[in-house]
């Protein structure tokens, strides 16, 4: 299966933020922990891997070495919750920065 | 698009659980049938030898053999306690690996959404 | 049945107590047998459980068979008796039996209901997190 997370790119375009907080006046968002660019490609990275670990764990369920179905179903909770979370912040800071960018016009 | 290592392993599973429904459906149904040999359906070895070997799961068939059971009086050997947990245990898989490709969906159709 | 372990243990379980039910239904079924003083006379069967090797649950460890002589009853009407009038009847105490069918049903409906709860939490596990 295509990885889901390649369909939600273009996440890089977003570090652009950063050079517009100094005229608008709008609080900076500059530094290590408050670049989104940073932020969204961490939590990609962590999504990736929550996928997979489901999948490591969706192909014992099918050989029937899978000890505790739980374990399955909240591995597979995580990575779906992330990558929904992971796209609502991109999705925000898009919007913010649409916002932005009206501003300076 | 849908041929990942998980998705295929599951989607052999899907067909072994389903083939042992059938199997021990057909088992009961037969429990006082003089001289009726209880069927197994067995995938579980194969997928796992084929996962660890690299080999595609698509590979895998499931396969029916003959219950090893001691027959009993009338000539069957069906052991009816072992065909109501098995039974028990398939519907349970069958749901979890229904579940599984179920949320392989959903990550794809997140995705889609929210692109 | 190792995705559902508890289901699989009370499994073991169920066969062990069903084998013991067998034995004793099998032991009342013969208390009337008679043999000949020449012959044995019906052995009681005794299922013998242990913890299984591999830790998971239970398992049948071995049979132990009752005793071969029985007791010796005096009739010399019956058909079977021998010179002296007297047959073989098995050494089965009814009452006993008995008791031991009612461990025997309890056990296997005690393990029957390990694998109904743990079949609900199981189901649990499975539907958690759906939206």
């Amino acid at each position: 299966m295509t990885s889901p997370i390649s369909a939600i790119s273009g996440v890089t375009g977003v570090s652009g933020v950063n050079p517009v907080a100094s005229t608008a006046g709008v609080a900076a968002t500059s530094g290590p922990n408050s670049d989104f660019g940073g932020m969204l490609s961490k939590g990609l990275e962590s999504v990736q891997a929550s996928q997979a670990n489901a999948d490591n764990l969706a192909v014992q369920v099918a050989n029937g070495t899978l000890t505790d179905p739980a374990q399955y179903t909240m591995a597979a909770t995580e990575a779906s919750l992330g990558l929904q979370l992971t796209m609502a912040i991109r999705n925000k800071a898009v919007e913010a920065f649409q916002e932005i960018m009206r501003m300076q016009a | 698009m849908f041929d990942d290592l998980s998705s295929s392993a599951l989607r052999v599973a899907v067909a072994g659980l389903s083939a042992r429904q059938t199997a021990i459906a057909n088992n009961i149904a037969n429990i006082e049938t003089p001289g009726y040999q209880a069927r197994k359906v067995k995938f579980e070895e194969a997928l796992s030898s084929a996962v660890a070997s690299g080999r595609a799961p698509a590979t895998v068939t499931p396969s029916v053999q003959t219950s090893l059971e001691p027959t009993r009086l009338n000539g069957s050997n069906v052991n009816l306690d072992e065909e109501t947990l098995s039974h028990i245990d398939t519907t349970m898989r069958y749901q979890l690996t229904l579940r599984a490709m179920d949320s392989k969906y959903g990550l794809l159709r997140d995705a889609i959404k929210g692109a | 049945m190792s995705t559902f372990n508890a289901i699989g243990v009370a499994g073991t379980g169920v066969t062990v107590y069903r084998k013991w039910l067998d034995a004793v239904s099998d032991n009342i079924a013969n208390i009337d047998n008679v043999s000949r003083t020449s012959e044995k006379a019906f052995q009681a069967r005794y299922v013998i459980a242990q913890e299984a090797q591999d830790g998971n649950g239970a398992q049948v460890g071995g049979i132990a068979y009752g005793s071969a002589e029985g007791r010796l009853e005096y009739e010399p009407d019956n058909p079977m008796a021998d010179t002296e009038g007297y047959v073989r009847r098995p050494d089965i105490d009814l009452g006993s039996q008995m008791a031991q069918m009612i461990m025997a049903q309890r056990a296997y409906q005690a393990n029957l209901a390990v694998v109904d709860r743990a079949r609900d939490s199981y189901t649990a596990a499975i539907n958690l997190g759906k939206g």
